[in-house]
């Protein structure tokens, strides 16, 4: 099953409302002036997703990943290419770019700047999910990206979204990207969501 | 926690690090006994697991701790907190499990690792610009050394040439005694022409990286000899297990050279004997060149390393003085020592150590 040029728009619409809201809670608690957005999302397999993660260069990425189960089951991940990880990172924390304690931080800062932004886009979709879903523990892992989504697949039916977000902290003029990898195993679930969201919309 | 922020639960190990009694808290308002969490990143985070959201995390680096546990010296734990939503069996109510690791220690090792750090990047900036120094002063005495030799050697040729024409000119109309005072003018330019070019030697041997080659000790050692070329009736004993290693060929060939040369310049007798011998102490080889040569007087002992320091009585030019202040010099850029064991009548024994491995000064080209 694929999705419409609607559906996605609508999908779109709900990450954009997600990571904002997650942009806004970071801002609070660091006192920065961080903006992301997603200016597009696509729906793939995991072959094509292998094909896109060549693009990002270098093999493995920091990602933190939160598995859902219940009436919408599957994976998020946020997944942080090297340059905007250290850019990212840096920036949060005051360590220099490069520096090899840089490393050390990266998965403590990462780990809640990830969970801050899922959680947002997660509470975005599910506003929309009658049911409640039970969670995994978050955790941070680093790898390949297809290794990582692959390592939750196990369903055929299992379907990818990909949207590339773009972020920017305007008072330290340091931006970068973050890749969001939603899986799940169907999407029946996900596109009663975005019917739901796309009604209360037109009721305005 | 309950969604009324009423804590439920506080283990034993919250009740030690906190020092606040389960009796104490439980059933007590979370937010009226730890203030910080009414603040909005904590409030509306811990609220949404309430209404079903996903776990929290708050990591040490923006958040030191959440509920304040004292360690020594007035501080507070460092700590990483999970908040994770809790149903009960009928999924009526909903609970936020905090669990909480003390990350002290690791914060503590990182902080001492980087004040490590930054004393090591001053003290490497401080070495390196030493050693661009050290490199600029080499590279400035190979060059003044290259000019004075090439200077000074211009008008000592003129004035053994001169002397030569004086010689021819005079031939026959000069006494016995002014013809000798001119021999020794010339043999005077040109023991200072040896000095002037032992002065190049000697700087050329202060700079320079050499390759490490594969060394036969013992056929070096023969190679030695035989471009020495010394009196047949010179009896030379080689250590049958000289060391085969990597090594900088060349600078192990200067050293070797110059002490057998040195054994065979100051013999008194043509039946001299030299022995070349060897030891592993670890780390380092310790090579002797022992003679039975006419020894040297300890007062002289201490200076033979000295760079123009001469206890040959023959004036013939080729000993300047250079040869064993190379020696020492080479061997001591090796991390290795020399000493000299001697005694009038009894012959002189140098002992040197040498690396088994050799290392390099790393390259201020980058």
């Amino acid at each position: 099953m694929k999705l419409t040029e609607d559906q996605i728009d609508a999908l779109g619409e709900l990450f954009n409302i997600g990571v904002g809201k997650g942009a806004d809670m970071l801002n609070q608690m660091l006192g920065c002036q961080i903006r992301i957005r997603v200016p597009h999302i696509e729906t793939l397999t995991l072959n094509e997703l292998e094909k896109q993660a060549q693009e990002f260069g270098p093999k493995e990425v920091s990602t933190v990943n939160l598995s859902f189960e219940g009436s919408l089951s599957g994976n998020a991940m946020l997944a942080f290419p090297p340059q905007s990880a250290q850019n990212l990172v840096s920036a949060l924390t005051g360590e220099e770019p490069g520096s090899p304690e840089l490393d050390s931080v990266t998965m403590d800062t990462l780990s809640e700047v990830g969970n801050i932004i899922i959680n947002s886009v997660m509470g975005s979709i599910t506003n929309f999910v009658n049911q409640r879903l039970d969670y995994s523990v978050p955790h941070y892992a680093e790898n390949a990206i297809h290794k990582l989504v692959g390592n939750h697949i196990d369903d055929p039916e299992y379907s990818i979204i990909l949207a590339k977000a773009h972020f920017s902290i305007e008072n330290l003029e340091v931006d970068g990207e973050i890749i969001l990898i939603f899986g799940v195993g169907s999407l029946e679930a996900l596109l009663q969501a975005i019917e739901a969201f796309k009604k209360k919309l037109e009721s305005g | 926690m309950d969604q009324n922020y009423v804590v439920r639960r506080w283990n034993s190990c919250l009740e030690r690090w906190s020092g606040i009694p389960k009796e104490s808290i439980l059933g007590t308002h979370l937010l009226e006994r730890f203030p910080k969490l009414k603040q909005p990143q904590y409030f509306l985070r811990i609220g949404e697991v309430f209404k079903g959201g996903p776990p929290l995390v708050f990591s040490s680096k923006f958040h030191q701790y959440l509920i304040p546990c004292p360690i020594g010296k007035g501080g507070n734990q460092t700590q990483q907190t999970m908040v994770t939503p809790v149903y009960d069996e009928e999924g009526q109510e909903n609970y936020a499990l905090f669990t909480i690791q003390d990350v002290t220690d690791a914060t503590h090792q990182l902080a001492n690792f980087r004040n490590i750090k930054k004393n090591l990047l001053g003290k490497e900036i401080e070495l390196k610009t030493v050693l661009l120094e050290v490199q600029r002063i080499n590279s400035e005495l190979e060059n003044f050394a290259h000019v004075v030799s090439h200077d000074l050697k211009a008008p000592l040729r003129g004035i053994k040439n001169l002397a030569d024409w004086i010689l021819e000119d005079l031939e026959g109309k000069i006494t016995e005694e002014s013809k000798m005072h001119l021999e020794r003018l010339k043999e005077r330019a040109t023991h200072m022409h040896a000095m002037i070019d032992s002065i190049l030697h000697y700087s050329r041997n202060i700079s320079g990286e050499l390759e490490i080659e594969f060394v036969d000790t013992k056929a070096l050692i023969k190679e030695v000899i035989e471009e020495l070329c010394p009196p047949s009736s010179f009896h030379l004993h080689i250590h049958p297990d000289l060391p085969k290693f990597n090594t900088q060929r060349t600078k192990l060939k200067q050293v070797f050279t110059n002490l057998i040369d040195n054994a065979f310049k100051h013999h008194d007798r043509e039946d001299g004997k030299i022995e070349i011998g060897v030891k592993d102490t670890g780390d380092m080889f310790e090579f002797i060149v022992k003679d039975d040569g006419p020894g040297i007087e300890p007062t002289f002992q201490k200076s033979i390393f000295v760079i123009f320091q001469t206890i040959s009585k023959k004036s013939t030019g080729d000993s300047t003085g250079i040869g064993l202040a190379i020696t020492k010099k080479i061997v001591n850029d090796n991390r290795g020592t020399i000493e000299l064991e001697s005694s009038p009548g009894a012959g002189a024994l140098f002992r040197f150590t040498w690396p088994k491995n050799i290392q390099t000064l790393p390259s201020s080209d980058h």
